[in-house]
């Protein structure tokens, strides 16, 4: 995730390095499921080069554009980061000022979208880059200050066209969440936002929709599903990722859902349920290493060096938070990137491709090659992580099972 | 005394359902007149006479001009002009702006204060008990009234100010020639000090705080679109009181103490000074005045901080909500007088060298408040239909660009020891 006061002034340049302009501001869609179209530039010659995302390369840490990017213009129902959101007055529901946009956050992975706004005095003082000074000084006489953090999920989107910042809820609800709960939030709140698309998707598309979805949020979208909606996203999904989405879900659940599916996919789905597979666990190591979301990258760095001497291989670091569920994920070359103040929810991915102890091999090994990943997490039901399946091994076990 | 009191309270009456009716304009108009206003007007009309008055006519143009347009600006687009800077050029100039404002608004609630301290002296009361009780009332009554009551009051802090018309009429003015001595001024006995003081004179009543104040009192209203037209006249029949006062503040003076060459360098050294020349009641009328004066500076001062803060950072801020709802506008608004009155509690600060320095901060200031303004007034986008353009328009930057001059014109002047 990244905050937009981070992101502007930000230098543009394209993939061969040449200098474009600076990041002026960003814009989006006005939706439920608010995705950033386009960012303008202020160049040398134009303050409002409009560009559209998909010839975005990367935002994080410099923007870099395609070689050969088109221009594009602001169509309807779009909005301006800037004017339309930032300093804007939040009301609620009854019309009283809460407070203003103080800072706005950003999905920084492709397929990005604006996750929600950032309301607090941490909000303001990353403008002025003092959050981590300030904070530090808060937690000396022991007090912590708490991001304030309003999802996208509650905010009326009708509104915001019409130029007002209204929230769903009263004031009094408003959340305070820590950073190590924000990965959490997110989460859920873009399990509401994605329902929202899949309403206005046809059911082919929302199926694939669906399959492209990383474990936590499939699973979370089927436990909101009624039987008979999941029998039939279910029978237009791939039966290998359904097989997956499946084991996620309560016996009780599954066996309804399957009794509901046409006998083509039951017998599918049948067939790779019960395929004599080498389980999981044979093949699980517990080499992994979890932090929490508000360490620094000087203290990640620290327990890599004291606790991970005797592992074999270290390719990512697994964020956990306090409840010890698995929220994140980074590799080994992003961490490296960040300077060691830089606290891990900040760069860290929390689309998590994740495995269950009962997930069959052949399907772990579709992932492990889809999302071309060195090693995949096992989670429980409740999300702890439990270890890892590594590449090497799945590869290995695979091609005994051939011979 | 029958016929006095039968008087004032008819009076009171008439006044009482005109006022009603108007309410911003008027208010911030005359609370330009502050302790710092009142005590600036008695020292130039002290040295000057009535000369100090050459400038009166455009004073009170140039203050009508510049609060009509924020009442505009405040009409059509329902904000402030906390809100519109915050919206239209971020946090940081949002923030930079508020810190310096809240410095000098601090800076003008200690002159107010210490009017008010004055003013206690000059009755021969315990200032201490009283100041300090005062300041917990003025607390109280603004948390818990909602605006149409909290008006009310203020519209009565205004009467006060009818205590300088009658100290004026005690010294059987002769106003024929009055008038002459403010428009055809004896030039050439007065010097350079002398144009310094009418820069002096018009920069008091053109406060930064009141142009952020009108744009938020008028929002609290709530006025439509309707009445803006009604609203606009309002500001400057409240320009004219305003210019009306601070005259007859300066034939009260210019009369005794200008006429028997006494010098005086703030409001209470004037009112001691009356005493012996025009009787006790002039100086007491003069220390009611002032009274007053102070008394509605030091609560509209804080309260123009307190908004701008709300707008800025986009708390609740208005008079109608209760404390909870507003804890931070209400907050902001104690801290300023707190503070103030802790200061004034310290017998030992200079009082007087401190307030200089806020007409510094207010004159650098100033420039500034005028350009987002005239930004916002001439924003096609924020005003529609209503946009600044062509006579208004030159007026406002005709304005701003006079104020400009004035307000460099008069740092020189201090930094010389002019004015």
């Amino acid at each position: 995730m990244l905050y937009f006061s981070e992101l502007q002034n930000s230098k543009v340049r394209t993939k061969d390095g040449i200098f474009v302009g600076k990041l002026k501001d960003v814009i989006f869609r006005a939706s439920d499921s608010p995705a950033v179209t386009k960012i303008v530039i202020k160049t040398e010659t134009d303050p409002e080069t409009i560009v559209p995302i998909d010839n975005v390369a990367k935002i994080n840490g410099g923007v870099v554009l395609e070689k050969s990017y088109v221009l594009s213009k602001l169509k309807e129902n779009e909005l301006f980061l800037t004017k339309n959101l930032l300093d804007n007055q939040i009301i609620d529901i009854s019309g009283d000022k809460i407070v203003r946009v103080n800072d706005v956050a950003i999905q920084d992975k492709p397929g990005y979208s604006i996750a929600g706004v950032d309301i607090g005095l941490i909000g303001i003082l990353r403008w002025f880059g003092l959050e981590d000074k300030i904070n530090k000084l808060f937690k000396k006489v022991g007090i912590t200050i708490r991001s304030r953090f309003l999802s996208w999920a509650d905010i009326q989107t009708l509104e915001l066209s019409r130029g007002h910042v209204k929230i769903k809820k009263e004031q009094t609800k408003l959340e305070k969440i820590r950073p190590e709960d924000l990965a959490d939030y997110l989460e859920e709140t873009t399990v509401a936002n994605v329902k929202g698309i899949l309403k206005i998707l046809d059911k082919k598309n929302a199926a694939e929709v669906i399959s492209n979805l990383n474990h936590s949020y499939q699973t979370a979208l089927f436990k909101q599903f009624e039987s008979d909606q999941a029998a039939k996203t279910i029978a237009l999904m791939d039966p290998e990722e359904s097989v997956d989405v499946l084991l996620g879900l309560s016996k009780k659940k599954r066996e309804k859902i399957l009794d509901l599916l046409d006998d083509a996919t039951y017998k599918k789905i049948m067939y790779l349920l019960h395929q004599p597979d080498t389980p999981i666990g044979k093949i699980l190591t517990t080499e992994f290493l979890t932090v929490e979301p508000d360490q620094t990258v000087k203290e990640v760095k620290e327990k890599i060096r004291t606790q991970t001497n005797d592992f074999y291989n270290l390719s990512y670091v697994y964020v956990v938070n306090r409840d010890q569920q698995l929220v994140g994920v980074f590799d080994l070359h992003e961490f490296l990137l960040h300077h060691q103040d830089a606290q891990v929810y900040k760069f860290m991915t929390q689309r998590l491709v994740t495995i269950h102890l009962n997930t069959p091999m052949t399907v772990a090994l579709r992932k492990i090659v889809k999302y071309k990943l060195y090693a995949l997490p096992v989670v429980d039901s409740d999300k702890h992580i439990l270890g890892l399946v590594i590449y090497d091994d799945i590869v290995d076990l695979h091609l005994k099972g051939d011979e | 005394m029958s016929n006095f009191r039968s008087f004032f309270q008819k009076w009171k009456h008439r006044l009482f359902i005109f006022f009603l009716v108007l309410g911003p304009g008027l208010i911030t108009a005359i609370a330009d007149n502050d302790a710092g206003g009142v005590a600036t007007y008695t020292v130039a009309a002290a040295t000057f006479g009535m000369a100090s008055q050459l400038f009166i006519v455009p004073t009170i143009l140039l203050l009508g001009i510049t609060l009509d347009v924020g009442a505009r600006i405040a009409v059509v687009t329902r904000k402030g002009l906390g809100d519109l800077i915050r919206e239209q050029y971020g946090i940081k100039i949002s923030l930079l702006i508020f810190l310096l404002y809240f410095i000098v608004n601090q800076g003008v609630v200690l002159q107010n204060i210490s009017g008010l301290k004055a003013s206690f002296q000059l009755f021969d009361l315990p200032w201490a008990i009283l100041l300090t009780a005062t300041c917990l009332l003025l607390i109280l009554f603004v948390i818990n009234f909602s605006y149409a009551r909290i008006q009310r009051v203020f519209l009565i802090l205004v009467f006060f100010y009818f205590s300088y018309v009658l100290a004026a009429k005690l010294t059987n003015p002769h106003m024929g020639t009055l008038v002459k001595e403010t428009l055809i001024p004896n030039v050439k006995n007065f010097g350079l000090n002398y144009w310094f003081t009418l820069i002096a004179v018009l920069g008091t009543t053109i406060t930064a705080w009141g142009q952020f104040f009108v744009n938020s009192y008028v929002n609290d209203k709530k006025l439509s679109m309707e009445q803006l037209k009604y609203e606009r006249a309002e500001v400057y029949f409240g320009a004219l009181v305003t210019g009306f006062f601070s005259y007859m503040i300066t034939i009260a003076v210019a009369s005794t103490l200008f006429t028997n060459h006494i010098t005086v360098s703030n409001g209470q050294q004037a009112a001691l000074a009356l005493r012996p020349l025009a009787g006790p009641l002039a100086s007491a009328l003069f220390a009611s005045g002032l009274f007053g004066a102070s008394l509605l500076g030091l609560t509209i001062v804080p309260l123009a901080t307190a908004y701008v803060f709300s707008e800025l950072f986009g708390y609740e801020g208005s008079l109608d909500t209760n404390f909870k709802k507003g804890r931070l506008f209400y907050t902001f608004f104690s801290t300023q007088i707190f503070i103030a009155l802790i200061i004034a509690l310290i017998p030992s600060v200079s009082l007087f060298s401190l307030t200089l320095y806020v007409d510094y901060l207010n004159g650098a200031l100033l420039p500034v408040i005028f350009y987002f303004l005239i930004r916002f007034a001439e924003d096609k986008e924020l005003m529609g239909k209503y946009v600044l353009k062509g006579f208004p328009r030159l007026f406002l930057r005709t304005a701003a660009v006079i104020i400009l001059i004035a307000v460099v014109l008069s740092f020189i002047g201090k930094i010389f020891g002019l004015g």
